[in-house]
């Protein structure tokens, strides 16, 4: 039945390209002048201008893509990543709320873990992206389920890329950090392919002082490595002036030893990952509005092992459809409608049977500018799922010019919206499981203030936002009257506090100094706890820092660059009685490169010393950190157009 | 130049006010060193006489400590005592000789301190899913899973040394033991009989075919076992056995068939003659004659139900562990021995049982 719908969808994707590339060739033989056709990936500024926004720096991505997404987020938001390690699990939790109240989208699909409902931030190669945007606050309309605490955007390059370009890159680090990547792109006028393939892997065996054991004694970390091999792959192809057809696939196969903490011995428990991600995008811009059609099928295999145990096994495959058509009434008015389907059919050991669910869902998202200086927008969602459905999600929001000039612009921003969380596959089908148990639904009102200004050689932006969150419903694993583990609806939390960054770029003869920070503080409390649980209310939940900042600094001058980021991790509290703490601890990384230009060759090496100071901390309880290390890039690149 | 006032006033403000929430929002709550515990006149340390409480933890366990004249709680003495925690995942403790042996699986280790003080003395590490410990003259008895669905064994340790001199293959998932008459009982939770080894021989004797599951067990004031059966590893109904050690034979058996949980912790009183386990959030007891299994509970929680059960020696009082969850703190309820509810306090996280001392 639904596998019918696919293959219904698929017809219908195909018949579309036939007749696009039909209407390409009448469109080249006519000789008209092509218009680039605009990205229509939906930007959150659009349909969501009154809430926050953060973009990571295309350079700095570049920079570091031997690294992973955690690194890169940690060092420049003041989103909580809680890192259990130097390539071990990381996750991502906006505004007090926890790691499964993060949607993850990849050019526009969910890629969180159907299974646990949250994704590894560690296994996100930097290297298969190219785009990554922060939403933070519930958009339960704008990106559907999961988008409570906020939304990380992922996204691939829409445009061709001319020319012939190779890129050859050898990365060499302490503690047997190794990367090494291949990639290459091809892009005429109406097509373009690019590839890469990588390998990165880590012994991780740094040296500590073990504080849990008698004595506490110099030890070497065990069972800390890991291993990736991905492979990536993007084809862009030009239908027509106002079309485009986009084929993305990424694959990255992880092998992780899970590092144990200093009071446990190594039961050399290992995580094996195998992630295969392809898609289809189809855009048409017309006289009406941007056409977008999109499939994606999605194959997750976990292996979990250790000794004693038998392996346990997931595999989930998940495959997606989503449709959306925008409509320009007038110059000042956007609409959107759309709607989306999923299929998850999950093999899991644990749940003693295979499981199918289907998911769909439909939006509308309004913009309207009612005056020059005015944006509004209205959204709305609805989901609707087997069993159950959740609560409707809209969202208002405004942003309102309270100064425009043209050098400098301050804006007064707004939002309230509603976001939720279905259930994730083990919440619902791990025996015994509960039957009655409702999806996680939020709140969010927010409002800010963003101030930007521009001159000649100095340019300067800063925004701050308050915030207040109330998350009900919020799913947590007790054990039930039979002392057996179940999801249970227990509490409702209350999140509140602000959010500021500012940014300020310096250019000079031959360079430019770009520095910034972010700052977070966080007051996120349990109001009211339901059945079954003696959890205090109003103390703080744990491993929510209560202020988080990064301060960075870009510094380049002709070929030469020098990147300096610090980050802080406030106090946070491991117990919900708050009584016991890990302390605040702030790291320092530096990066210096230099670039050989010869015609179309560069060669380029960077150095890295992370945690300068060789700060000793603790991100979990007694889980070991590296104190110093260093790494050294170097990148071959080779560009047709120059 | 009018226009420029406002932005520069707006970034001197924002400036400011971030600077001054940064500086003024992070501080630290102020960490209270543990006191010291006070040893009472004449007592050999702090902890000569009192209850354990065995806090399993989500990552790491702790032992606390109950004074049941002064009502002073200690959340975790092995910290307090050692600065450092107790081990991953902490399973059982046995005192013996002054000296406690602290059984943390997660870590793999068997740690001993003095028992009066909770300093450490000794470790011995290296062993695989190590569970409960029993002791009898110079010798410490351990079981070990070894593999979740293998065969377990029982490690012998010599405690003069702090070796282990010999492991005997038991069936699978090995937990509690008694011992009577020079010889070693040991319930095998996923499998259906009891191992027995013969303590001066150090062998493997005939094992005792019994329900299926057994978990725990007791010996009564008649040298008879006592043996609950019905465990979470198991599927078949649960049971309460009366065993005779000398024959093997199961002399009574009580079905346990209206659970829909698995009946858990025996436990027996000082006297040895009155018999306590849990099951479906309730409390039974029954006299070690008694001809049937009590029809009613002695003590009903409701929904929320007992993660370990402990029994005073000294006045019967009942010690019930509760776990709300496993990341906040667990409870203990102390019932008199009528059932009525005495009074209770906070321990650590995952509480799953007592030792009197």
């Amino acid at each position: 039945m639904t596998f019918k719908l696919f293959a219904l969808a698929g017809l219908f994707l195909a018949s579309c390209l036939a007749a696009q590339v039909q209407a390409q060739g009448t469109d080249t033989l006519a000789g008209k002048q092509i218009k680039e056709v605009q990205i229509t990936a939906r930007r959150p500024e659009t349909f969501a201008p009154g809430s926050r926004q953060t973009v990571i720096d295309s350079a700095f991505l570049e920079n570091n893509n031997a690294g992973n997404l955690a690194d890169i987020l940690q060092h420049r938001t003041a989103v909580y990543v809680k890192s259990y390690g130097s390539g071990q699990l990381a996750t991502l939790a906006f505004r007090g709320t926890s790691a499964s109240h993060t949607a993850v989208l990849w050019n526009g699909f969910n890629i969180t873990q159907p299974t646990l409902g949250q994704l590894d931030f560690s296994l996100l190669p930097v290297s298969a992206i190219s785009g990554v945007q922060l939403q933070h606050g519930s958009a339960g309309s704008n990106f559907g389920s999961g988008a409570i605490g906020g939304a990380v955007l992922l996204s691939s390059p829409t445009e061709i890329q001319p020319g012939i370009k190779l890129h050859v890159q050898q990365d060499l680090g302490s503690f047997g950090q190794r990367f090494s990547q291949v990639s290459g792109s091809y892009g005429s006028r109406k097509f373009g392919i690019d590839a890469a393939v990588f390998r990165k892997e880590t012994k991780n065996d740094f040296p500590f002082t073990n504080t849990a054991r008698f004595g506490s004694p110099e030890e070497r970390q065990e069972n800390a490595g890991s291993r990736q091999t991905g492979f990536t792959n993007n084809l862009t192809l030009r239908l027509s002036p106002k079309s485009k057809l986009f084929i993305r696939n990424w694959y990255t196969g992880s092998d992780v030893e899970v590092q144990p903490n200093m009071a446990s011995e190594n039961n050399h428990a290992r995580n094996l990952n195998r992630n295969l991600r392809l898609m289809s995008e189809w855009e048409q811009r017309s006289g009406l509005g941007n056409t977008n059609v999109r499939v994606a099928y999605f194959h997750d295999f976990m292996r979990y092992t250790q000794d004693g145990l038998l392996p346990s096994d997931s595999k989930v495959k998940t495959y997606q459809l989503q449709a959306e058509q925008g409509f320009f009434f007038k110059d000042w008015l956007r609409l959107n409608l759309g709607g989306d389907a999923q299929l998850f059919d999950a093999e899991v050991a644990d749940y003693g049977r295979k499981v199918t669910e289907k998911r769909a869902s439909a939006f509308a998202l309004l913009r309207a500018e009612v005056l020059k200086n005015l944006s509004l927008n209205l959204n709305w969602r609805q989901t609707f799922i087997q069993g159950f459905n959740p609560p409707p999600s809209p969202a208002a929001g405004f942003s309102y010019g309270l100064l425009n000039t043209e050098k400098s612009a301050l804006i007064w921003k707004g939002n309230m919206s509603r976001g939720y969380r279905v259930p994730t596959l083990n919440d619902r089908f791990w025996p015994p499981g509960n039957p009655n148990l409702h999806p996680e639904d939020s709140r969010n009102y927010e409002t800010g203030l963003a101030y930007g200004f521009t001159a000649e050689k100095v340019s300067f932006e800063t925004e701050l936002t308050a915030y207040r969150m109330l998350v009900d419903n919020w799913i947590q694993w007790l054990p039930n009257e039979h002392n057996k583990l179940t999801p249970i609806n227990l509490k409702k939390v209350k999140a509140q506090g602000f959010e500021s960054s500012a940014k300020i770029r310096y250019r000079f003869n031959g360079g430019q100094l770009i520095t910034g920070g972010n700052y977070a503080y966080t007051l996120s409390k349990q109001e009211q706890t339901y059945v079954g649980s003696d959890e205090l209310a109003g103390k703080q939940l744990i491993y929510v820092p209560v202020t988080t900042g990064t301060a960075f600094s870009d510094l380049t001058y002709k070929t030469w660059l020098l990147t300096l980021n610090w980050q802080y991790t406030g106090y946070r509290f491991i117990n919900p009685e708050n009584t016991r703490w890990l302390p605040a601890y702030g790291l320092l990384d530096i990066t210096a490169g230099k670039t050989f230009r010869m015609k179309c060759y560069q060669v380029q090496a960077l150095g890295r010393i992370h945690n300068l100071g060789n700060t000793i901390y603790q991100n979990l309880e007694y889980l070991a950190m590296p104190g110093r290390s260093y790494s050294l890039s170097l990148r071959f690149q080779f560009d047709s157009n120059k | 130049m009018k226009k420029l006032k406002f932005p520069s006033l707006f970034l001197t403000g924002l400036c400011l006010s971030g600077s001054l929430l940064f500086s003024s929002c992070e501080k630290e709550p102020k960490s209270t060193p543990a006191p010291v515990a006070p040893t009472p006149p004449g007592a050999k340390g702090p902890y000569e006489h009192g209850v354990f409480v065995i806090n399993e933890g989500n990552t790491l366990g702790a032992i606390s400590y109950y004074n049941p004249s002064s009502k002073v709680v200690r959340k975790d003495i092995f910290q307090d005592e050692n600065n450092r925690p107790v081990g991953q995942f902490l399973q059982s403790m046995a005192v013996h000789n002054e000296k406690a042996y602290l059984v943390a699986g997660g870590s793999k280790k068997l740690e001993i301190v003095d028992a009066n003080t909770f300093k450490s003395i000794g470790v011995i590490s290296g062993l695989e899913i190590p569970r409960y410990f029993i002791t009898s003259g110079n010798k410490g008895y351990l079981t070990d899973y070894v593999t979740y669905s293998g065969n377990g064994q029982v490690n012998i340790i010599d405690l003069n040394t702090n070796t282990i001199t010999k492991t005997i293959t038991v069936g699978k998932l090995p937990e509690l033991m008694a011992i009577v008459e020079n010889k070693l009982y040991i319930t095998n939770s996923a499998d259906n009989f009891i191992s027995v080894i013969n303590l001066t021989t150090e062998t493997a004797e005939a094992p005792i075919t019994i329900g299926q599951g057994p978990s725990s067990l007791v010996v009564d004031a008649n040298k008879k076992l006592w043996v609950l059966c019905g465990s979470s590893y198991g599927t078949d109904p649960g049971s309460l056995a009366q065993v005779d050690p000398v024959t093997g034979a199961v002399e009574r058996n009580f079905p346990i068939l209206a659970r829909s949980a698995s009946p858990q912790d025996l436990a027996i009183n000082g006297q040895k003659n009155r018999l306590y386990f849990t099951l479906d959030n309730k409390i039974y007891s029954m006299g070690i004659s008694d001809a049937a299994l009590p029809a009613t509970p002695l003590v009903d929680r409701g929904t929320k139900g007992f993660y370990g059960l402990g029994v005073d020696p000294q006045e019967n009082i009942i010690y019930g562990a509760y776990a709300p969850d496993f990341s906040s703190e667990g409870k203990v309820i102390r019932y008199n021995p009528g059932g009525a509810a005495i009074d209770s306090f906070n321990v650590s996280v995952g509480p799953n049982g007592f030792v009197f001392k």
